[in-house]
């Protein structure tokens, strides 16, 4: 109950005493900032999403009441723990004693392990809503961190420097000689620029931004391994490959989880736990190896409890333009059809356009043919590639940040083709998994190299197939499995400390992924234990290089890099407070396949990421209390109904109206404390 | 967090000779319960039957399949799942189950063959074997029908094209209300207490005394509709225009709509709506006067004219607009073409469906803005005075006035400013499709209007947005008086059974049923005996479960005057009018016609007043809106400071992005949009919908708990009283601080939340018919009127007295405040 009481009242800025030291864009009190306190901004744009699917309502003198409440709480925090969170005392301080606010105003909340690296004072934020702040820049080994004191509205902006994608210089007219401007282009869609006096006794903000948001390119260490926070839950411990397998009943007389690739040496993209079939040397692996691209061979991602139908992934063949062949590879797949005894059939899902896939031949690529595949059916799923998707998100940004055209807004949307390439996505996961479900086939998916649009589709799939992977830890486990050891290049898609914005590497796959998994959820909105936020903290750690669970492109390069020692995961910080990332209407549908809507007119534009950074965006009403109030609600009347019946059997007993004496001790202490 | 319930879907193969002696049991006229579980009305026969047959399940259902018998009567085709529980037989007739649809409501019936789409007409024949059955229904649902494939029932195809087409509207009425026993139900109908019906000079004065609008009138000059034949009866005026001064005024607008009161803002602004002026009038010095003062009403200083013909659009824009949403939203029906995917939302913007909603809403929010300044007077003008301003008038109090976000205010509300007030109904719903050049969905265009306030701000509304729909279907039933009228004369008329004078409509007069002794049609009931139409359950969903419950301070009869930045406009000029238009203010000379220079005596008479100094005052009012586009504005909304004002008006976001599509009323019919029909998550009950049901539950057995214990009277001492507030309080707040220690029982004596719907209806006390309570009175439950209603599934009972909530001694005190004192 207490816990439940604690999850409701999120309003309070200092709800969680891990709150401001993890969030991305922005750590502090600014309420009313369109950058202020990541967790709250994003509880608030939550809001309004879960509002269409769930009628509800919250009083506001409850967020009023939550929030003194929190300060309460969090007041006694700050006094027990003040060293451990400096920052939490310095919000606090500012909440509470608002006289003092402005000797504070200059602090910048850090977190364990953060150093400031300058303070520029007399900088211009131009804000593209209410034009021109003036304030003090900060600029530490982690963020960026403006202050300004101008507006009655205290004024702060946060931007973690591992969201900067490019820094480039603007003119800024009007504002004397020596003023320069700088505009910091981000990944997570919006462009903060500021204006700035340049002076000798100054040390220049450019060089100082570009060494530390591109440390990689500087010969600096990423944050991660830098940062000190100590968590009650490690999150390295989410994911054990072994203990996953066992989870979907592997090994059985088919599969066998192979140490293989211990060394890393079959396939240095692979993780070393992999799960092939038993009926197969060591020797033909081999060979199937060297018939994939960067040796990605045929293994098993998730294998069906009923059927045994299999989703297996892999790489494209090197047909090549003369038609290669290779028994063992032919001979493999025949076995993994051979696994699952419900079908006589397999089908492969190439990814690709089909007429890419016919011209990947002529670089030594391609795909397998139906002739030499014998019970073979080969699909072409026709999504593009990821510069088609980097370009699509690139118009997504111009739609979104800073203006939004009121009139022509469906019609923008539509010329970016994003809303179109996540339909290709969902439609494609939805059709493997109905083959599996319906047809009780075992598919193999692969698109060229197996770790783009191959880890979208399987992981899609899955979602769509194992409700596990619908739960807090599930969701975790699935992105650690087909994400990060299967070898999705985290650090060149999304260039982690590098400033070579221009690398076509780089590409939002993730950010697809994590779109399609917000679409299923607005239309299975009790089917999924995390929420909104969640999905948004997910992204905005993508970038942030704050947590080591996204950085390094293959498992190899994290074990040498000595990841899980040095940095601390995402998870640990989203298990150490599961309830801000929970959905309070969570029903495990178990065994229910989810089938998305994948018509365009059933998806929508996910505005409350895309266009997060539009202070006119802000959801209206915070639902999502509603929802926990209810809860609440339920579990108090439930209790005040037993304790009634308890008290009506005493009344029948002593069948006397002494109300007077009736029992004190049924209606014992108050029950939540917390709220 | 939610304990999962295993739902599994199963279609039920039925064995073939179960089906043989399904059929064989059964005479197709049985009356009212056919074997195979149709409930029929009195009088209704069932032309055909199919077995077997599987309706396709939306996403909202739960999709999937479910296998039953497909019916079609003279009224309706019905559809009875194979395992519905058995109904009871005594219970009130429904119109329409839960999977039936009026033959009315049917616009298109269309099969699938093999390969191929017909559309079926009455003469046409197919030339194939239909497997699917689908019906298009005007109010855009799409309801699908699988045949069963070894034997199918197809005749009934026919049956059903043939009685959608033929039907007329006095031939459905007839066969849904036209039997003795319809008639003698209908007839003994109570109407709905809880809603102000606007019908009576009483019901208008109740809504004055509600807004506290203590220097209007009710007017009874139009009471035998001689001054105007679309205004109602009753109209509200200036309490210092006599009515024979009044009388004069008709003449000058068009229709004799001259303008009258709607609404009065707590900060003493008042809405009006008036038509459009006559011109060719001369204008002698006693009209003036006369003109002046109505228009002014009750502030002499300023009145800003908004007029709506130039930015909303116009009846058939809507139509257009409508119709093209609807081909997007259903395809090409014949030919089951669709909009290509990437396509979608750009052809979604060229239907400028979402442009209209979003001018209307930003004109209302305009108004809404200038009311909020105060003292003021808004007078909405459009040339009829029956469209866009219904539209206006009706957004601009639900922006504002909480009671009309409740289902029985919004219910009076339309009733107020479309029904009474003359919106052509019947005309915009074409009912007999004889006057499609008429024809234009306004109404809906206000619904949709609403549903994105709703949207946008859902838990400031009591009522759902499945009120909303259930109202948006009922328009195609040509069934209630509500809708199948012009004008109140009309349905006056209809009811004073004044046929021969009658001449709109033409239709009702050829009397099926000679054998009925009642010379009249069958009576028609209002749209908002809901009992008719949807069962007990769905209509517990028109309200939320645990209703809004914003922290209304006491009501100040009316001038409740608190804005901290009022710019009071007092250095106005008396009598200044401005006319607002495109966002801004002007004071045109020809503006009102008997000033402009032509007229001449109004020179000698009145100052002119073409000053513009308070179009500055003005233009403040409506930046008070563009500021809300800005963060500052959000601590106001959503941050910690304080309380909100609940007359606040709820202002949308009208940015691109923040228009949606209402997909659950346009989109239900998109069929072919998914992938695969797989059985998913069939019929289960929305999790928020069995959390408010088990709330409900327990709440049940709270009352029963504590009537049977209930043991004590209330006391004359505060003590329990405050108790009892505090857990209302706490009821209201969702939250249950804290139980009380109070050994006085005062869990006990507690009475369960009522299932009233609405405080307002408690604290107005005696019923509607009764005189309206003493404004004193008004005041002293000004404590306790405050919405309190927790559990807004209005249970139709009449008012119980004993409901009434006691208001606080400390009020103001926040439950968590004393909470642990009194838990200590």
């Amino acid at each position: 109950m207490e816990k439940q009481a604690g999850a409701a009242d999120g309003a309070g800025p200092n709800r969680n005493p891990w709150g401001s030291p993890t969030s991305g864009p922005g750590a502090g009190d600014a309420l009313d900032s369109p950058t202020g306190s990541h967790v709250e901004w994003c509880k608030q744009l939550i809001a309004a999403t879960i509002s269409s699917q769930i009628s509800g309502s919250v009083q506001p003198d409850f967020v009023n009441r939550d929030n003194k409440d929190s300060q309460d709480e969090g007041l006694c925090h700050h006094g027990e723990s003040d060293s451990e969170h400096p920052s939490n005392a310095l919000n606090l301080s500012a909440l509470r004693y608002g006289a003092q606010a402005k000797m504070f105003q200059n602090q910048v909340p850090l977190l364990p392990g953060e150093t400031i690296n300058t303070t520029v004072k007399d900088v211009m934020y131009i804000c593209p809503f209410s034009g021109l702040v003036n304030g003090t820049l900060t600029i530490t080994d982690y963020k960026l961190y403006f202050t300004s004191v101008e507006k009655e509205s205290h004024f702060v902006l946060d931007v973690n420097l591992g969201v900067i994608s490019r820094l480039e210089t603007i003119s800024v007219p009007n504002q004397g000689e020596n003023t320069k401007g700088l505009e910091l282009v981000c990944k997570d869609m919006r462009s903060p620029r500021f204006a700035y006096k340049t002076e000798e006794s100054q040390p220049d903000i450019v060089e100082v931004l570009t060494k530390h948001a591109f440390p990689l390119s500087h010969s600096l260490p990423l944050f991660a391994f830098l940062y000190k926070e100590q968590f009650p839950v490690d999150g390295w411990k989410v994911y054990d490959a072994a203990a996953e397998y066992r989870r979907q009943g592997l090994p059985n007389e088919s599969w066998t989880i192979s140490k293989i690739n211990s060394t890393y040496e079959l396939c240095d993209t692979y993780p070393s736990i992999l799960v092939i079939p038993t009926n197969i040397t060591d020797d033909d692996i081999k060979r199937v190896a060297l018939f994939r691209a960067k040796h990605r061979i045929p293994v098993l991602s998730w294998i069906h409890p009923e059927s045994q139908a299999t989703i297996v992934r892999c790489s494209q063949p090197l047909v090549g333009p003369s038609d290669r062949r290779c028994k063992e590879d032919e001979r493999f797949l025949q076995i993994i059809m051979d696994a699952n005894a419900q079908s006589h059939k397999l089908t492969i899902f190439d990814a690709r356009q089909s007429s890419v896939a016919i011209t990947n031949k002529a670089k030594d690529g391609g795909y397998e043919s139906e002739s030499f595949y014998s019970n073979v059916e080969l699909n072409f799923l026709e999504i593009p590639n990821i510069h088609v998707m980097r370009e699509s998100l690139r118009k997504m940004k111009d739609v979104v940040y800073p203006t939004i055209d009121e009139a022509h807004w469906h019609s923008v949307i539509d010329q970016t083709h994003w809303l179109e390439y996540i339909r290709l996505l969902l439609a494609g996961a939805a059709k493997i998994a109905d083959k599996l479900e319906s047809g009780k086939t075992s598919v193999v998916v692969h698109c060229s190299d197996g770790w783009d649009r191959t880890a979208q589709l399987t992981s899609l799939a899955m979602l769509m197939l194992d409700s596990y992977y619908r739960t807090l830890r599930g969701f975790q486990v699935l992105v650690e499995k087909e994400w990060i050891s299967f070898g999705h290049k985290f650090s060149a898609r999304v260039g982690h400390g590098d400033e070579n914005h221009a690398n076509s590497e780089r590409s939002p796959l993730f950010i697809q992924f994590i779109d399609c998994v917000w679409q299923m959820s607005r239309q299975f909105p009790a089917a999924f234990e995390f929420n909104e936020l969640f999905l948004i903290t997910v992204l905005d750690h993508l970038y942030s290089c704050l947590f080591g669970t996204f950085l390094y492109n293959s498992e190899q390069e994290r074990m040498a890099k000595e990841v899980q020692a040095k940095t601390v995961s995402l998870w640990s910080y989203i298990n150490s407070q599961p309830e801000d990332f929970t959905n309070p209407f969570y029903v495990d549908y178990e065994n229910h396949v989810l089938y998305p809507l994948v018509s365009s007119r059933h998806l929508e534009l996910w505005t409350s990421y895309y266009a997060r950074w539009n202070p006119r965006m802000r959801p209206q009403v915070p639902v999502h209390q509603t929802l926990k109030e209810m809860l609440i609600l339920r579990a108090e009347l439930q209790r005040r109904v037993e304790e009634l019946q308890r008290e009506a059997s005493s009344h029948s007993l002593s069948s006397s109206s002494e109300h007077s004496s009736s029992p004190t001790h049924t209606t014992g202490t108050p029950l939540h404390t917390a709220v | 967090m939610l304990t999962g319930s295993k739902t599994t879907f199963k279609v039920r193969q039925m064995l073939p000779d179960i089906k043989e002696r399904m059929l064989s049991q059964t005479g197709v006229n049985a009356r009212n319960r056919d074997v195979l579980g149709l409930r029929c009305l009195p009088g209704e026969c069932v032309l055909q039957r199919a077995v077997m047959v599987r309706k396709k399940l939306t996403a909202r259902e739960g999709r999937g399949w479910l296998s039953g018998t497909l019916f079609c009567t003279h009224f309706r085709v019905a559809f009875v799942p194979q395992d519905s529980p058995k109904l009871d037989d005594n219970a009130d007739p429904v119109l329409l189950g839960d999977h039936d649809v009026a033959l009315a409501a049917i616009e298109k019936v269309v099969v699938v063959g093999p390969n191929r789409t017909k559309l079926v007409t009455p003469s046409s024949s197919l030339k194939f074997t239909p497997e699917e059955l689908v019906l298009y229904c005007r109010d855009m649902r799409v309801i699908c029908f699988l045949f069963d494939r070894l034997t199918p029932d197809t005749q009934i195809t026919y049956t059903i094209a043939k009685a959608a087409k033929s039907g007329s509207v006095l031939s459905f009425q007839n066969a849904a209300l036209g039997s003795v026993e319809m008639k003698q139900f209908l007839s003994n109908r109570r109407r709905d207490a809880h809603m102000n019906w606007f019908e009576s000079a009483s019901d208008w004065e109740q809504e004055l005394e509600r807004c506290g609008a203590t220097s209007w009138r009710v007017s009874s000059v139009n009471d035998r509709f001689e001054m105007s034949t679309s205004l109602p009866r009753f109209i509200v005026v200036p309490q210092k225009v006599l009515d024979t001064e009044l009388k004069k005024s008709f003449a000058h607008f068009n229709e004799g709509r001259i303008p009258r009161w709607c609404w009065r803002h707590p900060r003493g602004s008042d809405l009006l709506r008036m038509a459009s002026f006559q011109n060719n009038i001369y204008h002698e010095k006693d009209d003036i006067r006369n003109l002046e003062m109505v228009l002014f009403g009750c502030q002499s200083s300023l009145c800003v004219v908004v007029e709506l013909g130039e930015e909303l659009p116009s009846p058939a824009d809507i139509q257009l607009a409508h119709s093209r949403l609807r081909a997007l939203c259903l395809g090409d029906i014949s030919t089951s073409v669709s909009v290509p995917d990437d396509k979608w939302l750009s052809t979604l913007e060229t239907t400028h469906w979402l442009d209209y909603t979003r001018s209307c809403l930003r004109k209302a929010s305009e108004v809404a803005c200038l009311l909020r300044g105060g003292h003021l007077t808004v007078a909405l003008q459009e040339a009829e005075d029956r469209d866009m301003s219904c539209v206006v008038s009706s957004l601009v109090q639900v922006m504002c006035d909480p009671h009309c976000r409740t289902q029985h205010g919004f219910q009076g509300l339309v009733q107020k400013e479309w029904v009474m007030a003359g919106h052509r109904f019947c005309s915009r719903i074409n009912y007999r499709r004889d006057n499609d050049k008429e024809e234009a969905p306004v109404f809906q265009l206000f619904l949709d209007c609403v549903w994105q306030l709703w949207s946008q701000y859902p838990s400031r509304f009591q009522l759902t947005d499945e009120f909303l729909l259930a109202l948006h279907d009922s328009i195609q039933l040509p069934l209630f008086s509500s809708f199948l009228a012009n004008s109140q004369r009309e349905r006056c008329k209809r009811s004073q059974n004044l046929g021969q004078t009658y001449t709109p409509v033409n239709g009702w007069r050829d009397v099926l049923h000679p054998e009925s002794s009642d010379p009249s049609d069958p009576p028609l009931p209002p749209v908002w005996d809901w009992s008719l139409q949807y069962s007990k359950s769905t209509q517990d969903r028109f309200t939320q479960p645990v209703a809004p419950t914003p922290p209304l301070q006491p009501l100040l009869n009316g001038n409740l005057n608190t804005n901290p930045d009022t710019h009071r406009l007092a250095d106005t000029i008396p009598g200044s009018v401005f006319l607002l238009s495109r966002g801004t203010f002007s004071c045109p000379a020809n503006l009102l016609p008997w000033r402009s220079g032509s007229s001449g005596v109004y020179k000698k008479s009145h100052r002119r007043a073409l000053s513009s100094e308070n179009v500055p005052g003005l233009e403040r009012l409506l930046k008070a809106w563009a500021l809300t586009d800005f963060p500052q504005a959000l601590t106001s909304t959503s941050g910690p400071q304080g309380p909100l004002d609940p007359y606040e008006p709820l202002l949308p976001l009208l940015m691109g992005p923040c228009m949606g599509l209402w997909r659950e009323c346009y989109l239900r019919g998109a069929l072919h949009a998914q992938a695969f029909s797989h059985p998913i998550s069939a019929n289960h009950l929305h999790p928020v919908e069995r959390l408010a049901q088990e709330v409900q539950q327990l709440k049940d057995k709270l009352a029963e708990v504590s009537s049977s214990t209930d043991l004590t009277t209330p006391t004359g001492t505060s003590e329990p009283r405050r108790t009892d507030t505090n857990l209302n309080q706490n009821t209201n707040n969702g939250t249950f601080l804290f139980p009380s220690s109070r050994p006085q029982g005062s869990g006990v004596q507690r009475p369960a939340p009522p299932p009233t719907s609405t405080n307002h209806q408690t604290s107005r006390g005696p019923p509607p018919a009764s005189a309206p309570p003493s404004r004193s009175a008004h005041k002293d439950t000004g404590g306790s009127n405050k919405h309190t209603f927790l559990f807004g599934h209005s249970s139709g009972t009449e008012i119980r007295p004993e409901q009434r909530y006691y208001p606080a001694p400390n009020n103001a005190k926040l439950p968590k405040s004393n909470g642990p004192s009194l838990a200590s």
